[in-house]
Protein backbone atom coordinates (compact mmCIF):
# COMPACT_ATOMS: atom_id res chain seq x y z
CA UNK A 1 0.00 0.00 0.00
CA UNK A 2 2.51 2.02 0.94
CA UNK A 3 3.78 2.80 -3.22
CA UNK A 4 0.43 3.94 -3.56
CA UNK A 5 0.72 6.74 -0.52
CA UNK A 6 3.69 7.70 -2.98
CA UNK A 7 2.81 7.37 -6.92
CA UNK A 8 0.75 10.95 -6.68
CA UNK A 9 3.44 13.17 -4.76
CA UNK A 10 2.11 16.05 -3.73
CA UNK A 11 3.57 19.76 -5.04
CA UNK A 12 3.06 23.24 -3.69
CA UNK A 13 1.10 25.27 -5.28
CA UNK A 14 2.34 28.08 -6.51
CA UNK A 15 1.49 31.51 -4.62
CA UNK A 16 0.19 33.71 -7.66
CA UNK A 17 -2.77 31.28 -7.45
CA UNK A 18 -3.89 32.32 -3.95
CA UNK A 19 -3.59 36.07 -4.85
CA UNK A 20 -6.07 35.06 -8.24
CA UNK A 21 -8.61 33.47 -6.22
CA UNK A 22 -8.83 36.08 -3.58
CA UNK A 23 -9.16 39.19 -6.26
CA UNK A 24 -12.22 36.88 -8.46
CA UNK A 25 -13.52 36.61 -5.00
CA UNK A 26 -13.30 40.06 -4.23
CA UNK A 27 -14.33 40.83 -7.63
CA UNK A 28 -17.39 38.56 -7.67
CA UNK A 29 -18.38 39.99 -4.02
CA UNK A 30 -18.42 43.39 -5.20
CA UNK A 31 -20.84 42.47 -8.18
CA UNK A 32 -23.25 40.83 -6.13
CA UNK A 33 -23.34 44.35 -3.66
CA UNK A 34 -23.89 45.54 -6.92
CA UNK A 35 -26.53 43.41 -8.19
CA UNK A 36 -28.22 43.42 -4.58
CA UNK A 37 -28.28 47.52 -4.72
CA UNK A 38 -29.64 47.14 -8.06
CA UNK A 39 -32.54 44.64 -6.81
CA UNK A 40 -33.13 46.59 -3.35
CA UNK A 41 -33.32 49.78 -5.98
CA UNK A 42 -36.07 47.88 -8.29
CA UNK A 43 -37.73 46.67 -5.04
CA UNK A 44 -38.10 50.42 -3.80
CA UNK A 45 -39.26 51.78 -7.13
CA UNK A 46 -42.23 49.09 -7.27
CA UNK A 47 -42.90 49.71 -3.72
CA UNK A 48 -43.30 53.48 -4.38
CA UNK A 49 -45.67 52.71 -7.28
CA UNK A 50 -47.26 50.25 -5.53
CA UNK A 51 -47.85 52.66 -3.09
CA UNK A 52 -48.80 55.68 -5.48
CA UNK A 53 -51.64 53.30 -7.08
CA UNK A 54 -52.62 52.36 -3.31
CA UNK A 55 -56.20 52.69 -2.29
CA UNK A 56 -57.92 52.73 0.63
CA UNK A 57 -60.15 49.58 1.37
CA UNK A 58 -62.96 51.56 3.39
CA UNK A 59 -64.31 54.00 0.90
CA UNK A 60 -66.46 55.83 3.58
CA UNK A 61 -62.90 57.50 5.19
CA UNK A 62 -62.61 58.83 1.05
CA UNK A 63 -65.58 60.34 0.38
CA UNK A 64 -66.63 64.00 1.31
CA UNK A 65 -68.92 64.01 4.97
CA UNK A 66 -71.83 64.66 2.76
CA UNK A 67 -74.11 64.52 6.16
CA UNK A 68 -76.47 62.11 7.64
CA UNK A 69 -80.29 60.79 7.74
CA UNK A 70 -81.50 61.51 11.60
CA UNK A 71 -83.94 59.20 13.59
CA UNK A 72 -86.71 60.45 11.50
CA UNK A 73 -85.56 60.00 8.40
CA UNK A 74 -84.86 63.53 7.10
CA UNK A 75 -81.29 64.70 5.75
CA UNK A 76 -79.70 66.99 8.29
CA UNK A 77 -76.34 68.33 7.10
CA UNK A 78 -73.50 68.05 9.99
CA UNK A 79 -71.92 70.84 11.53
CA UNK B 1 -17.70 33.79 17.14
CA UNK B 2 -15.78 30.71 17.57
CA UNK B 3 -12.21 32.37 18.32
CA UNK B 4 -10.33 28.53 18.88
CA UNK B 5 -7.01 28.86 17.42
CA UNK B 6 -7.40 27.11 13.50
CA UNK B 7 -5.68 24.04 13.80
CA UNK B 8 -8.44 22.73 16.43
CA UNK B 9 -10.94 24.24 14.11
CA UNK B 10 -13.10 21.65 12.06
CA UNK B 11 -13.50 22.24 8.11
CA UNK B 12 -17.36 22.54 9.34
CA UNK B 13 -16.44 25.25 11.87
CA UNK B 14 -14.28 27.29 9.22
CA UNK B 15 -16.89 26.92 6.72
CA UNK B 16 -19.50 28.15 9.07
CA UNK B 17 -17.26 31.30 9.84
CA UNK B 18 -16.77 31.99 6.33
CA UNK B 19 -20.14 31.92 5.58
CA UNK B 20 -20.96 34.17 8.51
CA UNK B 21 -17.95 36.66 8.24
CA UNK B 22 -16.33 36.24 4.37
CA UNK B 23 -13.38 37.00 6.09
CA UNK B 24 -9.75 36.66 4.75
CA UNK B 25 -8.51 34.84 7.52
CA UNK B 26 -11.31 31.96 7.22
CA UNK B 27 -10.39 32.12 3.52
CA UNK B 28 -6.65 31.26 3.95
CA UNK B 29 -7.27 28.48 6.79
CA UNK B 30 -9.34 26.81 3.85
CA UNK B 31 -7.09 27.68 1.44
CA UNK B 32 -3.62 25.93 3.07
CA UNK B 33 -5.50 22.97 4.10
CA UNK B 34 -6.24 22.15 0.58
CA UNK B 35 -4.62 24.02 -2.11
CA UNK B 36 -1.43 21.61 -2.69
CA UNK B 37 -3.21 18.61 -2.91
CA UNK B 38 -5.99 19.88 -5.52
CA UNK B 39 -2.55 21.49 -7.07
CA UNK B 40 -1.04 17.98 -7.01
CA UNK B 41 -4.33 15.79 -8.08
CA UNK B 42 -5.04 19.17 -10.94
CA UNK B 43 -0.72 18.02 -12.16
CA UNK B 44 -1.68 14.51 -12.27
CA UNK B 45 -4.67 13.99 -14.29
CA UNK B 46 -3.65 17.15 -16.56
CA UNK B 47 0.09 16.36 -16.62
CA UNK B 48 1.00 20.27 -17.82
CA UNK B 49 1.52 22.84 -14.77
CA UNK B 50 -0.07 25.61 -16.81
CA UNK B 51 -3.21 24.02 -17.28
CA UNK B 52 -2.87 22.56 -13.29
CA UNK B 53 -2.56 26.36 -12.27
CA UNK B 54 -5.82 27.45 -13.92
CA UNK B 55 -7.39 24.32 -13.02
CA UNK B 56 -6.69 25.04 -9.35
CA UNK B 57 -7.75 28.94 -9.60
CA UNK B 58 -11.15 28.41 -10.93
CA UNK B 59 -11.61 25.33 -8.42
CA UNK B 60 -11.56 27.56 -5.29
CA UNK B 61 -13.25 29.86 -6.91
CA UNK B 62 -15.82 27.21 -7.70
CA UNK B 63 -15.83 26.29 -3.99
CA UNK B 64 -15.55 29.45 -2.39
CA UNK B 65 -18.95 30.57 -4.36
CA UNK B 66 -20.48 27.63 -3.99
CA UNK B 67 -19.26 26.93 -0.22
CA UNK B 68 -23.13 28.12 1.51
CA UNK B 69 -24.37 24.84 -1.05
CA UNK B 70 -22.05 21.99 0.61
CA UNK B 71 -24.96 20.16 2.08
CA UNK B 72 -22.23 18.30 4.75
CA UNK B 73 -23.70 15.32 3.29
CA UNK B 74 -20.07 14.03 2.98
CA UNK B 75 -16.69 15.09 4.24
CA UNK B 76 -15.37 18.34 3.15
CA UNK B 77 -12.68 16.63 1.49
CA UNK B 78 -14.51 14.53 -0.36
CA UNK B 79 -16.74 17.44 -1.56
CA UNK B 80 -13.39 19.04 -2.92
CA UNK B 81 -12.21 16.30 -4.29
CA UNK B 82 -15.58 15.54 -6.32
CA UNK B 83 -15.16 19.13 -7.89
CA UNK B 84 -11.43 18.84 -8.47
CA UNK B 85 -12.07 15.53 -10.23
CA UNK B 86 -15.31 16.79 -12.17
CA UNK B 87 -13.26 19.88 -13.11
CA UNK B 88 -10.59 17.95 -14.82
CA UNK B 89 -12.15 15.70 -16.70
CA UNK B 90 -14.73 17.64 -18.04
CA UNK B 91 -11.11 20.08 -19.16
CA UNK B 92 -9.51 17.30 -20.39
CA UNK B 93 -13.13 15.95 -22.28
CA UNK B 94 -13.11 19.72 -24.11
CA UNK B 95 -9.76 19.36 -25.03
CA UNK B 96 -10.55 15.77 -26.64
CA UNK B 97 -7.16 14.27 -25.38
CA UNK B 98 -8.87 11.44 -23.72
CA UNK B 99 -11.32 8.95 -25.15
CA UNK B 100 -13.97 8.85 -22.05
CA UNK B 101 -15.11 5.53 -21.63
CA UNK B 102 -19.12 5.17 -22.04
CA UNK B 103 -21.07 5.32 -18.71
CA UNK B 104 -20.31 2.24 -16.72
CA UNK B 105 -23.94 2.34 -15.06
CA UNK B 106 -25.27 0.77 -18.28
CA UNK B 107 -24.73 -3.07 -18.38
CA UNK B 108 -24.14 -3.12 -15.08
CA UNK B 109 -27.34 -5.43 -13.86
CA UNK B 110 -25.96 -9.22 -13.95
CA UNK B 111 -22.57 -8.72 -14.14
CA UNK B 112 -20.22 -10.19 -12.01
CA UNK B 113 -19.68 -6.98 -9.70
CA UNK B 114 -17.65 -8.91 -6.93
CA UNK B 115 -14.41 -7.42 -6.50
CA UNK B 116 -12.05 -10.73 -6.81
CA UNK B 117 -10.41 -8.78 -3.47
CA UNK B 118 -7.13 -10.07 -4.30
CA UNK B 119 -5.13 -7.01 -4.73
CA UNK B 120 -1.86 -7.99 -3.83
CA UNK B 121 0.38 -8.08 -7.32
CA UNK B 122 -1.53 -4.33 -7.54
CA UNK B 123 -0.12 -3.32 -4.02
CA UNK B 124 3.41 -4.45 -4.27
CA UNK B 125 4.06 -2.95 -7.33
CA UNK B 126 7.26 -1.41 -7.46
CA UNK B 127 6.65 2.28 -7.47
CA UNK B 128 8.23 3.55 -10.74
CA UNK B 129 6.15 1.01 -12.37
CA UNK B 130 3.07 1.16 -11.01
CA UNK B 131 3.62 5.32 -12.12
CA UNK B 132 4.04 4.26 -15.70
CA UNK B 133 1.18 1.76 -15.50
CA UNK B 134 -0.87 4.29 -14.19
CA UNK B 135 0.07 6.84 -16.60
CA UNK B 136 -1.02 4.55 -19.79
CA UNK B 137 -4.85 3.46 -18.47
CA UNK B 138 -7.47 5.78 -19.52
CA UNK B 139 -7.55 8.73 -16.88
CA UNK B 140 -10.80 8.03 -15.02
CA UNK B 141 -9.47 4.57 -14.06
CA UNK B 142 -6.60 6.07 -12.99
CA UNK B 143 -8.52 8.78 -10.78
CA UNK B 144 -10.57 5.43 -9.22
CA UNK B 145 -7.62 3.63 -8.62
CA UNK B 146 -5.86 6.51 -6.62
CA UNK B 147 -9.04 7.38 -4.39
CA UNK B 148 -9.39 3.39 -3.53
CA UNK B 149 -5.64 3.07 -2.83
CA UNK B 150 -3.76 6.55 -2.51
CA UNK B 151 -6.97 8.60 -0.46
CA UNK B 152 -8.28 5.05 0.82
CA UNK B 153 -11.70 6.21 0.05
CA UNK B 154 -14.99 4.05 1.14
CA UNK B 155 -17.15 2.95 -2.17
CA UNK B 156 -19.38 5.05 -0.99
CA UNK B 157 -17.63 8.42 -0.87
CA UNK B 158 -16.09 7.13 -4.81
CA UNK B 159 -19.38 7.16 -5.75
CA UNK B 160 -20.36 10.83 -4.59
CA UNK B 161 -17.45 11.61 -6.49
CA UNK B 162 -18.20 10.33 -9.69
CA UNK B 163 -22.29 10.75 -8.81
CA UNK B 164 -22.60 7.14 -9.52
CA UNK B 165 -24.16 4.11 -7.88
CA UNK B 166 -21.91 2.31 -6.19
CA UNK B 167 -22.81 -0.78 -8.06
CA UNK B 168 -21.32 1.17 -10.93
CA UNK B 169 -18.31 2.22 -8.70
CA UNK B 170 -17.47 -1.53 -7.60
CA UNK B 171 -17.67 -2.26 -11.72
CA UNK B 172 -15.52 0.86 -12.89
CA UNK B 173 -12.70 -0.60 -9.98
CA UNK B 174 -12.69 -3.86 -11.19
CA UNK B 175 -12.38 -3.18 -14.66
CA UNK B 176 -9.57 -0.48 -13.58
CA UNK B 177 -7.76 -3.08 -12.17
CA UNK B 178 -7.61 -5.39 -14.96
CA UNK B 179 -6.68 -2.72 -17.33
CA UNK B 180 -3.90 -1.59 -15.00
CA UNK B 181 -2.64 -5.77 -14.63
CA UNK B 182 -2.91 -5.96 -18.74
CA UNK B 183 -0.91 -2.70 -18.75
CA UNK B 184 1.81 -4.46 -16.00
CA UNK B 185 1.86 -7.80 -18.28
CA UNK B 186 2.44 -6.30 -21.91
CA UNK B 187 5.10 -3.58 -20.45
CA UNK B 188 6.99 -5.88 -17.55
CA UNK B 189 6.28 -9.53 -18.46
CA UNK B 190 6.64 -10.25 -22.07
CA UNK B 191 9.69 -10.65 -23.60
Amino acid sequence: MENWKNVEPEFEAPKVIKKDVESSLGFFRGAGRMIDLYLGKIGWLFGGMLRGYHVDEDPAENTPDQGSENDAGQYSPDI
Amino acid sequence: MNKQHPRTLTDNDVIDRFIETQSQDDFGILYSRYSNKVYSKCLSLLKNEVAAQDATQEIFLKIFLNLANFNRKSRFSTWVYSITYNFCIDYLRRKKKERMIVSDDQNVEGQDLEDDGDDKDLLEMEIDRLKTVLDLIPVEDKAVLLMKYREELSIREISHVFGKTESAIKMKIKRAKSKTRTVYKNLYETK
